[in-house]
């Protein structure tokens, strides 16, 4: 009954946003704020992952409302917004990467904020290990374990073949995990408890 | 199923994005294989981890405000002013064909010479022939258009 419930209620929330969309389709300024306010904060979510600094998360967040809200109409299924606008953002943060990678033969990346919080060594770990990921792989990792999205959707997102994002999510785990053991703070017989978060 | 088939499948299997008949094969293969129930096993405490630690690294990242004004405050392109250098250069080839074609401009190419000898003679110069002919007869005159 309770999952009945859920995917009635995710049915509800899907249909609320195809509303909005093609309200915001119509001219509508109001609905696309109210629709973009529903996906910033995972927008800046993954953002903040892939880019590794606060500043030019929230630089590109406003870069990507910017372009959704100019291109919405080229939105043929609006219950695809969600997907649509992060590949938005996923487009906006590649570009930023390719423009850091021509300044930082020149200048030096120190001074970058890195977005890892006070957490237990497990976490900062993770982040870290996160963050030495190459962009293919990091997208993965976060449109999976931290926006929640299915292969198929990643697929959707990325414009790449369901093979091709199983394929990096085992390479970038296997990554992850080699990282982490090195590190000494993974190990395969350990259980989860034994683990500080 | 192999083993080998099963361990890839762990992740999809795990996060629920296996179809019906696929989930059952890889669970009654873990029925029977103990390593494989292991390796998910391990597997599974992994993952969790994982979603954990990002969830708790990034739970409360909530952004600044959207700057609204910026976004919504662009110029309206006027789509039909990109159509302009196409109707220019249309216009332009109208203008030329008509000049070609129309009486006034044969009038203005073709240049009619009187003969010097006879005085009232008319030549009219065509360009395939480039030399000056004499028109077969004052009716049913096919001048041709030419350049001298």
């Amino acid at each position: 009954m309770k999952k009945n419930n859920l995917f009635i209620k995710g049915e509800k929330q899907s249909e609320d946003l195809s509303q909005l969309v093609l309200a915001a389709q119509a001219g509508n300024k109001e609905a696309f704020v109210r629709l973009f306010e529903k996906v910033k904060d995972s927008l800046y979510r993954t953002a903040c992952v892939i880019l590794e600094n606060e500043s030019d998360a929230y630089d590109a967040l406003q870069d990507v409302a910017l372009k959704a809200y100019k291109n919405i109409k080229q939105l043929r299924e609006p219950q695809f917004f969600k997907t649509w606008v992060t590949r938005i953002m996923i487009n906006k943060c590649c570009a930023i990467l390719k423009e850091r990678r021509k300044v930082s033969l020149l200048a030096d990346m120190s001074g970058l904020q890195i977005s890892i919080r006070e957490n237990s060594p497990f976490s900062v770990g993770v982040m870290e290990a996160v963050n030495r990921l190459s962009f293919p792989y990091r997208a993965v990792i976060v449109l999976r374990y931290l926006e929640g999205y299915s292969q198929k959707e990643i697929a959707r997102i990325l414009k790449c073949p369901v093979g091709t994002v199983k394929s990096r999510l085992n390479a970038a785990l296997k990554k992850l995990k080699a990282d982490l053991e090195v590190q000494g703070l993974w190990h395969p017989s350990k259980e989860e408890e034994a683990y500080e978060l | 199923m192999n083993c080998k088939k099963v361990r890839q499948l762990a992740e999809s299997y795990l996060l629920g994005d296996l179809g019906f008949l696929a989930k059952e094969k890889v669970e009654d293969h873990l029925r029977n294989c103990l390593d494989c129930r292991k390796i998910y096993s391990q597997e599974r405490v992994f993952l969790s981890l994982l979603k954990k630690s990002l969830n708790a690294n990034h739970q409360a990242d909530r952004s600044l405000p959207i700057n609204w004004g910026l976004v919504f405050s662009r110029k309206k392109s006027r789509r039909y002013l990109r159509l302009v250098p196409s109707l220019a250069l249309i216009f332009v080839l109208l203008v030329g064909i008509f000049l070609l074609l129309s009486p006034v401009s044969t009038g203005l190419i073709n240049k009619i010479y009187t003969s010097p000898e006879e005085g009232s003679a008319v030549t009219i110069v065509s360009r395939d022939a480039g030399y000056p002919h004499n028109p077969p007869s004052e009716e049913g005159l096919n001048y041709r258009i030419g350049f001298y």
